[in-house]
């Protein structure tokens, strides 16, 4: 037989800890001599705990691990600026390879063009330049000034470096390109960079 | 050891306990930028997954995630109990995650030129095509419910995952939400009863 909806209800407030006095007694009293009912509850309980473990395992370590130095990157340059420096936009050029983020950028007016410039091996390592051409989605009340590169997966050993920042800020929207170089041989293996633009 | 709080290589390992949260709490009030990473180490997850499943965008969920501690780490002072710096971030994340989706609903109503009708479209990553919650559930009863999650009532979505993953006090989600905590309430308690009966096999 099924259970009204008022009692499933006060199952549930029992498992949140909100059923109080005479309502949590009266249920206990039929949990005590209902198994049907100590079944439903049971299955309310399971359904929670799953829940709970959703928010546990969702996102994979590299990730977080990104993100959290992001987070304290972000704060560091705050505490070393003594202000807060508002970012303008986040550009990750690996998603210019897929037709959906290319939709997205398009939607946020960022306009992102990276394109491979030059690759060379010397003393058995490759490098890649990769250059990005970027719009700011909004114009910044002062000079860009500066571009942050953050790694996303493989992590390596040496970070990216910047090798030019050629923001040209006459124009009411700003634009201009970024080279970086960074390991790997091709376009595709440089592009896991996050790049995010501050206005300083 | 990160400021007194087992850490090891940046990640949490194991149960902390309020008096650690409130111990970290009260040292990056100091200005202890190591000890506000361990908050971020501590609820970075959970935030991540409140906020994923209020944005369906694995992306925009890092980026206000991210948002969101910065956020909190201006505002600390104004936690009144440090132990319960846990909800109190998840209110912070649900509301800019909240924030985040009307601005985007507001923006893909903006005409833009019927060419573009495709495109905008697909500006909204399909969930399945970096789906952590599939790629990373720990059993098939969880990848269900991740599922059954997402076919839910988005105001019963919205309540249940704050309430039940976000652990947000239901006085916070009815402020976040714009309606009562009865109901709240409600919402939570009738999504979990479709998840319930919608999952029965799993449970």
């Amino acid at each position: 037989m099924a259970l009204d909806e008022n009692t499933e209800f006060e199952l549930t407030q029992y498992l949140d800890g909100q059923l109080k006095g005479a309502r949590k007694r009266r249920l206990q009293r039929r949990l005590d001599q209902d198994p049907l009912l100590r079944q439903e509850l049971a299955r309310y309980g399971a359904l929670e705990g799953n829940l709970a473990e959703l928010g546990q395992v969702e996102f994979p370590d590299a990730d977080c691990r990104l993100q959290r130095e992001r987070i304290i990157a972000s704060l560091e340059r705050r505490s070393l600026l003594g202000k807060p420096a508002r970012r303008l936009t986040i550009l990750r050029p690996s998603f210019v390879f897929s037709a959906a983020t290319a939709a997205a950028a398009i939607i946020a007016a960022v306009m992102l063009w990276p394109a491979f410039t030059s690759s060379e091996s010397s003393g058995g390592a490759a490098k890649v330049e990769l250059a990005v051409n970027v719009v700011l989605p909004e114009p910044p009340s002062s000079e860009v000034e500066s571009v942050i590169v953050f790694r996303q997966l493989p992590q390596e050993e040496s970070p990216p470096r910047v090798e030019q920042v050629l923001m040209q800020g006459e124009s009411e929207v700003p634009s201009g390109t970024i080279i970086v170089s960074a390991g790997g041989t091709s376009p595709e293996e440089a592009a896991p960079w996050m790049f995010e633009f501050y206005e300083l | 050891m990160v400021s007194g709080v087992s850490i090891q290589d940046g990640e949490h390992h194991g149960e902390t306990s309020g008096d650690d949260v409130a111990r970290l709490v009260q040292q990056a009030l100091k200005g202890d930028l190591k000890a506000f990473e361990g908050l971020v180490s501590l609820f970075q997850r959970q935030a991540n997954a409140v906020v994923y499943r209020l944005l369906n965008n694995v992306d925009d969920a890092m980026e206000v995630t991210q948002d969101a501690f910065v956020k909190a780490y201006d505002k600390l002072s104004t936690l009144s109990n440090p132990r319960q710096f846990g909800p109190w971030l998840m209110r912070i994340a649900g509301n800019l995650a909240l924030n985040r989706r009307r601005a985007r609903a507001l923006r893909t109503t903006v005409p833009i030129d019927a060419g573009d009708e495709e495109e905008r479209g697909s500006s909204i990553k399909d969930p399945s095509a970096y789906s952590p919650m599939q790629n990373a559930c720990a059993n098939e009863a969880q990848a269900a419910i991740a599922a059954a999650l997402e076919d839910l009532p988005e105001i019963q979505r919205d309540a249940l995952v704050m309430f039940s993953i976000g652990k947000v006090p239901q006085k916070d989600v009815a402020k976040a939400l714009g309606c009562s905590v009865e109901a709240v309430k409600w919402h939570v308690f009738s999504a979990r009863k479709k998840l319930k009966d919608k999952l029965a096999g799993y449970l």
